[in-house]
C-alpha cells in the first residue's frame, strides 16, 4: 500500500521448523497494533495456504487463526515481527514464491455510514530462500 | 510561536529497525529542528502505555540530554480495537486514563487526543486528567474542520466545562490549498493516467460534502476505464486533503494548546505548495497562539524518494523565514 510495506518480508523471513515453515512479518502501518487488527492471506508458489492451518506467534504466545479478531490485548510492537507457523514441509535452502496479504483494521480511522476501521491492505510477492 | 518535530515524521526511517530512540532524537537536534519535541506512544514505546520505568528514564535522560522541550505525546483512541463491537463510553473512557498517566509519567504536558471518541468521553475524563494535570488535546484532521458537527459539540463542551485540561491540536492537512502533487504523483503506480488526476484535482476544488466528491469521481472515472483500486488511491486525495479556510481557525483559537504542521514536500523556493503556511502562522499568531507547532512529515505514506531529516529541516527552514517576518 505505500512505502512501509518494503519492512514487510526482509530477506530471511522464511524458516523451515520442525514441523513445516514459518514466516516472520513486520507491520507496515506506523505503529503498533494488537493482533485483533490484523489478518493474513498466504500463497506459497502459487497455492493458497489454508487459514485453519496458520498459528500465529507474537511475544512468544500462540494462536490458531480463528482467535485473531479477540486478540486486542496481545499487541505486536512496530518494530518487533510477528511469526505465521504453518504445518507443511519446506525444504532448507530453496528457493519459494511467497505472495503474502497483509490487512490491517486501523482501530482509530472509521470509515463510512457504519464507522468501520478503514482497512489498510498491502501484498508483498517475494522470491525468498528458506532458512 | 515555537518550533517543534514530531517523531511521526520519520516513521519510514524509523520501521527500518537501524535507528535507536536516541538516534532519531540526536539527528533531530544535530539539525536544530525546534526547541520541543512531540513522540507517540504507540510508534517509538515499547508496551506503551503500560511503560517500564526504564522506558520513563530514557525518555527523560534523552530529552534533557539533547535539549528538547517535552511537547505533546500522542495517544491513540482505538474505538475499533476489537474489530467486530466498538468499544462504548465507559470502555473508552478505561482505554485513555493510562495513555494520560503516561504522558504524566513522562512529563509531556499534553495527550494528543482523537475525534473518535466523542465530547462524552472526554467530558468524564476531566477530573482524572485534572488530577494528573494532563491536557487532553484533541486532534482536529480532516474531515474535522472547525464547522464539523462534532466539532460544534466538543467546543459547546469545553464551553460548559471550564477547565484548562481540554483543548484541540489543529492539523495543518485540515485546511490545504492544493492536493500535494507528490502523492498525486504517487497513485501512478497503481495505474493512475494524468487525466484522472486532473479530474480528481478539479472535484477536489469544488464546494461539495466529500461524500459527494467521492459519487462524481467514480461517476467520472469508471466509465474512462479506471478501477476500484485506482479510484481508492484517488478517493485518498479527499480524505487525506481537507479544503477549510485557514481563517476558520479564529473561532477556536482560545482552545487551541498545540499544532500539527502536516507537509509533503517543497518547490524549488522551499515553499509547502499545498498547504500555506505564511497564512496559517499569520492566522495564529494575530489570534494570541504562542504555543507549539510540530513538523509532521506525512512521506511514509506515499513516497520513500526523499529522507525524512532533509525534509523536516527544510520545513523548519520555511518555518523559521515566516517567523522572521511575521
Amino acid at each position: 500500500m505505500g512505502p512501509l510495506d518494503k519492512y514487510i518480508l526482509k530477506e530471511d523471513a522464511l524458516e523451515a521448523t520442525e514441523n513445516g515453515f514459518q514466516l516472520k512479518f513486520q507491520s507496515h502501518w506506523y505503529r503498533s497494533l494488537p493482533l485483533s487488527c490484523m489478518d493474513f492471506n498466504l500463497k506459497i508458489n502459487g497455492q493458497e495456504i489454508e487459514k485453519s492451518k496458520f498459528k500465529i506467534k507474537a511475544n512468544g504466545n500462540e494462536y490458531t487463526y480463528k482467535q485473531l479478531p479477540e486478540l486486542d490485548k496481545e499487541w505486536l510492537y512496530i518494530l518487533d515481527r510477528g511469526m505465521l507457523e504453518v504445518t507443511q514441509p519446506m525444504e532448507k535452502g530453496k528457493e519459494y514464491e511467497v505472495e503474502f496479504k497483509y490487512d490491517l483494521h486501523i482501530p482509530y480511522i472509521l470509515v463510512g455510514p457504519q464507522a468501520t476501521p478503514l482497512l489498510a491492505s498491502s501484498v508483498v510477492t517475494k522470491n525468498l530462500v528458506c532458512q | 510561536m515555537k518550533l517543534a518535530t514530531s517523531l511521526f515524521s520519520y516513521a519510514y526511517e524509523w520501521n527500518s529497525g537501524q535507528y535507536t530512540l536516541e538516534d532519531v532524537i540526536a539527528e533531530t537536534r544535530k539539525r536544530n529542528l525546534g526547541t520541543g519535541l512531540e513522540i507517540i506512544g504507540f510508534q517509538s514505546l515499547r508496551g506503551f502505555p503500560f511503560i517500564s520505568n526504564e522506558t520513563i528514564k530514557e525518555v527523560k535522560h534523552l530529552l534533557e540530554k539533547y535539549e528538547f522541550e517535552p511537547v505533546a505525546l500522542d495517544a491513540n483512541i482505538d474505538v475499533g480495537i476489537k474489530r467486530h463491537a466498538k468499544m462504548g463510553i465507559d470502555e473508552t473512557v478505561e482505554y485513555i486514563k493510562p495513555q494520560i498517566l503516561a504522558a504524566q509519567k513522562l512529563g509531556f504536558p499534553i495527550l494528543r487526543c482523537q475525534t473518535t471518541a466523542p465530547a462524552e468521553v472526554y467530558q468524564k475524563l476531566v477530573p482524572f486528567a485534572e488530577k494528573a494535570n494532563v491536557v487532553m488535546g484533541i486532534e482536529l484532521h480532516t474531515p474535522y474542520s472547525v464547522d464539523h458537527p462534532s466539532v460544534i459539540k466538543m467546543t459547546e463542551m469545553f464551553e460548559q466545562m471550564q477547565t484548562h485540561v481540554l483543548g484541540f491540536v489543529p492539523d495543518m492537512g485540515t485546511c490545504m490549498r492544493a492536493i500535494p502533487d507528490a502523492l498525486l504523483n504517487s497513485f501512478k503506480t497503481a495505474g493512475v493516467t494524468d487525466e484522472m488526476i486532473a479530474i480528481t484535482k478539479e472535484i477536489w476544488h469544488k464546494d461539495i460534502p466529500t461524500p459527494t466528491k467521492f459519487g462524481e469521481l467514480a461517476q467520472t472515472l469508471v466509465p474512462m476505464g479506471a478501477t476500484p483500486p485506482q479510484i481508492g488511491r484517488l478517493n485518498m486525495a479527499f480524505s487525506m486533503n481537507g479544503r477549510q479556510p485557514v481563517e476558520s481557525w479564529k473561532k477556536i483559537i482560545p482552545y487551541v494548546v498545540h499544532l500539527h504542521g502536516k507537509f509533503y514536500g517543497f518547490d524549488e523556493n522551499g515553499d509547502e505548495p499545498s498547504i500555506d503556511y505564511p497564512a496559517i502562522f499569520k492566522v495564529f499568531h494575530e489570534g494570541g497562539y504562542n504555543g507549539y507547532i510540530s513538523s509532521e512529515y506525512e512521506g511514509s505514506a506515499f513516497t520513500d524518494e526523499f529522507d525524512a531529516f532533509d525534509q523536516v529541516e527544510k520545513q523548519h527552514q520555511l518555518w523559521k523565514r515566516i517567523l522572521q517576518n511575521l
